[in-house]
């Protein structure tokens, strides 16, 4: 198996599949353009994927000129990219990359944007073909989707594609995530609109689906016969570092569960597709999303945790309070972890808990899947092992860091008398294929310019996990005020995650 | 920093100073790749299979690299993620110092390596009282944890305690504590987390509670166990320390012979006095001088019957070479001697032992509850 085969494009990619275009970058002076986009970029350059004549343009407030803007892409690559600069590669790449200045919301800068683009495709010979990349924070989101729509009624675009890629989050509730929806398609059509979750872009996340459904031995036991629960794992050891205000009116529930975590529920928990293209895999998403049982407030007290980090020691420092870290309030009550208990009412998996979590400040960076099978029956070896037990057998599925998948299993020490001992099948990703993997973005970036949706999240996919995250919310919000901090840096989150698993007889891995 | 390479160049080993998780966790994921070998180019893979995390607390460096010396030894029967930790907190700065490395050994009968990595962390400054946060993220998730604490147990009980939390199985050697009573403590603690607890210090007793057992079983002196009239055991000299070795064969012996431990006293230097039935038993604990063997660990033990008129003895000694147990038994109708050639106690092979069995050791956690008293008639 080669490593393209075990990520989710379907034909093998091939530059020609790819149509002229330029990339408009909104938000180019940004962090996320600086640290993923343009390197994504440049190592696709470096791999001969980007299409013909592809031209970058970067649009922000910031007065740069096209030099500036190729000075400081020169210097984001050099820092950030996953492979050394080559002066030739970059030379020519950097020849595509222009730049034009002006407010998110002002015409006339918008105006000057499509003047350079007009200038610039005629220039290279490519087209009217523009992918639009919203990389800037969700406020600006609107704005500029009312200013391409206004342009575009200026000029017919004729045979040319226009698509979007919306940066997350993708609203703060039910109702603001269906408002955006209904604004960006007023000047898109859903085809045309690609909601970017980094995580599908990873490429351990699409090797879900090759590794549930392209073995034969995996689908038979994956259901509610044999599965005893799934844990989902996303934690962090970082705080919020400078993205504190940022962070503070979105919480955990909104960084992470809403969206990386529900994907990943989706693609571990959803129904075969009828074929691995961006309609059928969606739609699979869509229903087991759909199949989810919404919280009442007495089972958002039962079922949910949450918490906000006080001081402590993570990986050998200090870590300050999230209240004390910088552009946070000082009694902010926005929730640094979040869990809970989810049941998904369908054939397959009537009955089985998936219990997620996810924090800030955590002992180690993790994130995981974990598939924990019911146990076999004790008879043969219960004078064998310690515990009343036997250990269930755990499939894991690592998503960061060391990408893998790893099989918990019985097996026997050597020797007498005889003794069972839990030991695991580890098959450690990136040490089967000897290419480096791209970065989730390349990986994305090249899906979006060869039209490809399927690692994209559709708007249904969004309202599905809204109307769980809202109800999750809601109940939140009708509770009396937790004490905070609740846990202390450096640990696994608050006591009540631990109940709200412990209750059920269960334990949250070790990771 | 420095490197080390393989015969194929490939680097096996990596130096890092002032370094952070990050940094030591993706060196750790580089050298799992560079031991796993290219399957594109028909290179078999390495196998990794780490059974367990080994997280060894050493005091300074040459326990440390004994410590590495027992886990290489250990890994082809336990191969595991070991992680030798050194703090010094005394130091001002607060820094991490890390060197990792590869075992990889031959593995038999398969044109395979087996591979398993070592981490070494000099900790100091104030992140030493915090090593529980740096532990933890080098940890491969999932598989029991053992931790080996080589030294003597510090007053505080705060890290042993975080270390008990993430432990399956806690490795004390009592042998290095300066306070016997510290190995109830440690039980103490570990009973709270449920974590079980082994002592090497107790495991290097096993053939001598095993020569005992068998000779004062049926056929031997069974019927003359519950007569003893005295105990004498002998230990090499060491200083100033709780007889660790001897107190904790003692308290296996009383339990053996059905003595009442609450009742132990101390009767001046090196005597203790338990009773059976009302009975006393004197216990004289001797000190000596003993060639070739560690100190503090047995020499010998001598036990005097009586019953009906009638006197017989058990000794069970060291003989010349350190390996070498002679057994004697005088019974009425005769004397009977024999020779027997009992396990080396290193650190290696108890330590095995350890993880041979299954951690959960209640008769052990039973003897050390019973043996509180004596401890402290001990430490009298
Ligand atoms: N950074 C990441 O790693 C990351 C990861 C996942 C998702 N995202 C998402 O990607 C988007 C961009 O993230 P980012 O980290 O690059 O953001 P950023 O650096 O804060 O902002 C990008 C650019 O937007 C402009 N901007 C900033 N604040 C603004 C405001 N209040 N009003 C109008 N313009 C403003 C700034 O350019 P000018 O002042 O020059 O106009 C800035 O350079 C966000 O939606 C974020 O949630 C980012």
């Amino acid at each position: 198996m080669t490593a393209q085969a075990a990520t989710l494009t379907t034909a093998p990619v091939s530059d020609s599949a790819t149509d002229p275009c330029t990339i408009v970058i909104f938000g180019a002076s940004g962090d996320l353009t600086a640290r993923k986009l343009m390197p994504a970029l440049y190592n696709l350059a470096l791999d001969g994927r980007l299409p013909p004549g592809l031209a970058v343009v970067g649009y922000s407030r910031t007065k740069w000129s096209n030099d500036a803007f190729r000075e400081e892409a020169r210097k984001n690559v050099e820092e950030h990219s996953r492979r050394p600069l080559d002066p030739e590669v970059w030379d020519s790449f950097a020849s595509g990359l222009f730049y034009s200045y002006g407010g998110y919301d002002d015409p006339e800068g918008h105006d000057r944007l499509n003047e350079k683009l007009r200038e610039v495709e005629a220039e290279r010979g490519i087209g009217g073909n523009r992918l639009y990349y919203l990389a800037v924070p969700p406020t600006t989101f609107v704005d500029i989707i009312e200013q391409l729509g206004r342009c575009r009624e200026q000029s017919a675009a004729g045979e040319s594609w226009s698509r979007v890629i919306i940066e997350k989050p993708f609203g703060v509730d039910l109702a603001s995530a269906r408002e955006l929806n209904r604004v960006v398609h007023t000047v898109f059509s859903e085809d045309d609109v690609y909601r970017i979750d980094h995580y599908l872009g990873k490429e351990t996340v699409q090797n879900i689906l090759v590794f549930r459904f392209a073995n034969g031995i995996m689908e038979p036991i994956w259901n509610r016969r044999y599965v005893d629960h799934v844990q989902i794992t996303v934690s962090e050891s970082l705080g919020v570092g400078h993205r504190g205000s940022y962070y503070d009116g979105s919480g955990a529930l909104r960084d992470m569960v809403q969206n990386h975590i529900m994907q990943l529920l989706a693609l571990i928990a959803m129904e075969p597709p009828l074929a691995i293209d961006g309609l059928s895999v969606r739609d699979e998403k869509v229903k087991v999303l759909n199949a989810v049982r919404l919280f009442d407030n007495d089972e958002v007290a039962l079922a949910t945790a949450r918490g906000q980090y006080g001081p402590g020691w993570v990986a050998g420092e200090e870590a300050p309070a999230y209240r004390a870290e910088e552009g946070v309030p000082d009694d902010s009550r926005t929730e640094t972890f979040a869990a809970m208990r989810l049941f998904i009412d369908s054939w397959r998996w009537a009955g089985v808990p998936f219990y997620l979590r996810t924090g800030k400040r955590l002992p180690k960076r993790s994130t995981e899947i974990a598939i924990t099978f019911k146990p076999a029956p004790q008879l043969l070896f219960q004078d064998f092992v310690d515990e009343p037990h036997l250990e269930p057998n755990v499939l894991s599925i690592r998503i960061q860091p060391n990408e893998g998948i790893s099989l918990k299993f019985l097996t026997k020490v050597p020797g007498s008398p005889p003794r069972l001992r839990p030991a695991a099948m580890d098959f450690l990703y990136g040490t089967s294929f000897v290419i480096q993997s791209p970065s989730a973005y390349e990986t994305l970036l090249l899906d979006a310019l060869q039209g490809d949706a399927t690692l994209f999240t559709r708007s249904d996919e969004v309202v599905a996990a809204w109307t769980i995250m809202d109800r999750v919310l809601n109940g939140w919000h009708s509770m009396p005020p937790l004490e905070l901090p609740n846990y202390e840096a450096g640990t696994w989150g608050p006591a009540a995650a631990d109940e709200l698993i412990e209750r059920d007889g269960r334990k949250w891995r070790k990771l | 920093m420095a490197q080390a390479l393989d015969s194929e160049g490939r680097e096996l080993s990596w130096t890092g100073r002032s370094v952070d998780i990050d940094r030591i966790e993706a060196e750790l994921t580089k050298l799992r790749y560079l031991t796993a070998g290219d399957a594109d180019a028909g290179e078999s893979l390495a196998i990794r299979t780490s059974l367990a995390n080994m997280v060894v607390l050493a005091e300074d460096d040459e326990t440390a690299a004994q410590a590495s010396r027992v886990i290489e030894d250990l890994a082809a029967h336990h191969p595991s993620r070991a992680l030798i930790v050194i703090a010094r907190p005394s130091e001002d700065e607060s820094r991490i110092e890390t060197s990792l490395a590869a075992h990889c050994h031959l593995a038999p009968g398969l044109d395979q390596h087996v591979c398993c990595e070592e981490v070494t962390l000099h900790v100091s400054g104030r992140a030493a009282f915090h090593l529980h946060s740096i532990i933890v993220p080098l940890l491969i998730p999932d598989l029991p944890v053992v931790v080996w604490w080589t030294g003597p147990l510090p007053a505080e009980s705060h890290l042993i305690e975080e270390l008990c939390g993430l432990a399956d199985h806690f490795v004390v050697d009592s042998s290095r504590f300066t306070d016997l009573g510290d190995l109830s403590r440690m039980r103490e603690v570990a009973a709270l987390h449920d974590c079980a607890i082994g002592d090497l210090n107790y495991e290097r007793l096993r053939s001598w509670r095993d020569l005992v057992e068998r000779h004062t079983g049926a056929g031997g002196l069974g019927e003359w166990i519950s007569s003893v009239k005295s105990a004498e055991i002998r230990f090499t000299q060491q200083a100033k320390q709780t007889p660790a070795q001897a107190i904790l064969f003692l308290a296996w012996l009383a339990v053996h012979c059905g003595w009442e431990l609450d009742s132990a006293t101390a009767g001046g230097s090196n005597r203790l006095t338990l009773r059976q039935d009302k009975r006393e038993i004197p216990v004289y604990l001797e000190p000596v001088k003993y060639e070739g063997v560690d100190r503090g660990w047995l020499v010998s033990i001598k036990l005097a019957f009586e019953r009906d008129g009638e006197a017989a003895l058990l000794s069970v000694s060291r003989t010349g070479d350190p390996l070498l147990i002679t057994v004697r038994t005088e019974l009425p109708d005769g004397v009977r001697e024999e020779h027997v050639r009992i396990e080396a106690c290193d650190s290696q092979t108890v330590l095995m032992h350890q993880l041979d069995t299954a951690p959960h050791d209640p008769e052990f956690v039973r003897l050390l509850i019973a043996a509180a008293p004596l401890i402290q008639a001990a430490r009298a």
